[in-house]
């Protein structure tokens, strides 16, 4: 059959699905449900997610060159290391479901100017919040999806939430120590 | 580019919403119990806050976060038919209260707010739709206060 690999071949491909649920087991209903399921808003959606963590790892590339001499400078190569191999793991994961990854574009204009260490934490701060709205989103449309696809995809989508909203609360701590967490991330 | 995308994509996410009706059947148990936890953080803060020396800014952060989280779940738990704040399962009971009134370490306080992030993560895997997410949320902002008091 020329359809996408079963749903338990995802998970080795990539370190967002190390702790999902059932990640080892057959997705039972067969590539046809696969692809269901993954129409419409939940693809949508997880292309989403995986073009914030491409922009995401844009603009670490972008502001790491300004922050040399910063103590911030192991924070952000952590932050980088972690967009660009949830990055790559996305995009492993939706090709091998049968997807096109969405490509990343060639320049984000609307992160500039960084010309500043001060501005290069800010734009950090920005990256893993919009990285967080993505991967709630991406959530948020799984709670709404039945199937094992969407269970798995669901807590992915967690593990991914609560990880850059952990890290956007290590660059508040930098750039806003007074109000360094939000409610209600991704919103 | 994402932000709008995702935009786009939310307002059809919101119109097909499952109804109220619909998730009346299956929200309020975790909805309550995920209350009830956020008023029993909000008491073990309560009782940590005097003698907490310089974090207490911190905790005092983390406190407001809690106040937000409990009236979002208020607010849910009513939506979906639940009783009103303040009814049995919707605050802590007397032996909660008094744990959670004992007060903390930073240390113990900071493995609080983990224990709580996990368990508000599973919550939101027996929810559905705007629920789940909200409790999703509540699940990271909770990761992030572990962080704050690292």
């Amino acid at each position: 059959m020329n359809g996408p690999r079963e749903w338990r071949d995802i998970p080795a491909s990539g370190a967002i699905f190390r702790a999902t649920r059932g990640a080892n087991a057959p997705l039972g209903g067969g590539v046809e449900r696969l692809t269901e399921a993954l129409q419409g808003a939940l693809e949508d959606a997880w292309q989403a997610a995986l073009a914030a963590e491409q922009r995401a790892a844009f603009g670490y590339g972008l502001l790491g060159a300004h922050l040399h001499g910063s103590p911030q400078l192991p924070l952000a190569i952590s932050c980088s290391d972690a967009h660009e191999s949830l990055r790559n793991a996305t995009e492993q994961a939706i090709a091998a479901a049968g997807l096109t990854p969405v490509a990343p574009a060639a320049d984000y204009p609307d992160l500039y100017p960084v010309n500043t260490a001060a501005q290069a934490e800010a734009l950090a701060l920005r990256l893993e919040d919009d990285c967080a709205a993505a991967w709630r989103y991406l959530y948020a449309t799984t709670a709404n999806t039945t199937g094992t696809p969407a269970e798995t995809l669901r807590d992915a989508a967690l593990n991914a939430l609560i990880a850059t909203a952990v890290r956007a609360t290590q660059w508040r701590k930098v750039t806003n120590p007074s109000a360094a967490t939000v409610a209600f991330p991704g919103l | 580019m994402v932000a709008g995308a995702g935009a786009g994509v939310g307002i059809e996410f919101w119109r097909d919403h499952p109804k109220p009706a619909a998730r009346r059947q299956h929200a309020p148990a975790a909805l309550r119990a995920a209350l009830a936890a956020e008023h029993e953080l909000i008491a073990g803060l309560d009782a940590s806050l005097s003698a907490a020396g310089t974090a207490a800014a911190a905790l005092r952060q983390v406190r407001a976060d809690h106040a937000a989280h409990a009236r979002a779940l208020a607010a849910a738990v009513a939506e979906a038919g639940g009783a009103p704040p303040g009814a049995k399962g919707t605050a802590p009971d007397a032996a909660s209260t008094a744990r959670a009134a004992a007060p903390r370490s930073v240390a113990q306080l900071r493995q609080a707010e983990s224990d709580a992030s996990r368990r508000a993560a599973k919550r939101a895997g027996a929810l559905s739709g705007r629920d789940a997410a909200l409790l999703a949320s509540i699940a990271a902002c909770e990761a992030s206060h572990a962080e704050l008091l690292t």
